[in-house]
């Protein structure tokens, strides 16, 4: 288990800071992250599933969750970004491009 | 003793050198276990800061050098910090960045994050459709005074 730095941004997302070793992780929290950033152990942090959804962790009392109204507009956004690219992609089949002239449009 | 008179080999007690003018130096090995070699490389033209870090959702650094620490700020967003200040703010970071998820990956640096002589932003990339995103492995090397 290593241990690691977590403060709350601004913008109310979760930054996670992970010491190289080459300072104590003390002197990292002083150097590296502003006041109210806190040492955790990392085997607290949002494990599975939720692990991917780091823009959605949020800081409470010292324990990093997962916000679920977060976590829902991010499963949203990106099944949206997957539905358009869908979408282009049948578009583009219709108009009589080959697989080979697709991929080379979009890489895809 | 003259630089020319040390012996090749055998020679066991340090040397000090106050503002000595070398022609040609073959250092076997350069050992400086403290000091700005040490933490920052001292001379220019070479890298004064590395780091090899996992980009997932569970960043690790797998090696640094002069590099303290490395914050997840947000999904393939990170600050890179170090350890010893650089001379100044005008240094250059370069780097690469590895994903098996992406038909190609982008480094680039983040615009939203100012340049200090401590710290400084990247952000990955998908490179097909240039959006932020995680990455497998990001490298990235600085450049300066």
């Amino acid at each position: 288990m290593a241990q690691v730095i977590v403060y709350t941004r601004s913008n109310g997302q979760v930054a996670l800071c992970i010491p190289s070793g080459e300072l104590h992780i003390e002197e990292v929290l002083k150097k590296d992250c502003p006041e109210g950033a806190i040492i955790i152990d990392d085997s607290v942090l949002p494990q599975g599933d939720d692990a991917k959804y780091f823009d959605a962790w949020v800081l409470n009392n010292g324990e990093v969750t997962v916000d679920a109204n977060k976590k829902a507009a991010i499963i949203a956004a990106q099944q949206a970004a997957e539905a358009a690219k869908t979408s282009a992609l049948s578009k583009l089949s219709a108009l009589g491009l080959t697989d080979a002239e697709i991929k080379a449009l979009t890489g895809n | 003793m003259a630089i020319s008179q040390i012996p090749a080999a055998g020679l066991v007690s340090p040397i000090t050198l106050s503002n000595a003018s070398l022609t040609t130096a073959n250092v076997t090995t350069l050992n400086a276990p403290s000091g700005p070699l040490a933490t920052q490389n001292g001379m220019n033209g070479i890298a004064k800061a590395w780091v090899n870090f996992n980009g997932g959702s569970s960043p690790t650094i797998n090696g640094s050098f002069n590099v303290s620490s490395v914050t997840y700020v947000s999904t393939g967003t990170y600050t890179i910090n170090m350890t010893t200040a650089l001379a100044n703010a005008n240094y250059v970071p370069v780097g690469s960045v590895w994903n098996n998820a992406f038909p190609s990956a982008i480094l680039e640096i983040n615009s939203g994050v100012t340049f200090t002589t401590t710290q400084f932003g990247v952000v990955t990339k998908n490179g097909t459709n240039n959006t932020t995103g995680n990455s497998g492995y990001v490298y990235v090397a600085v450049l300066g005074s």
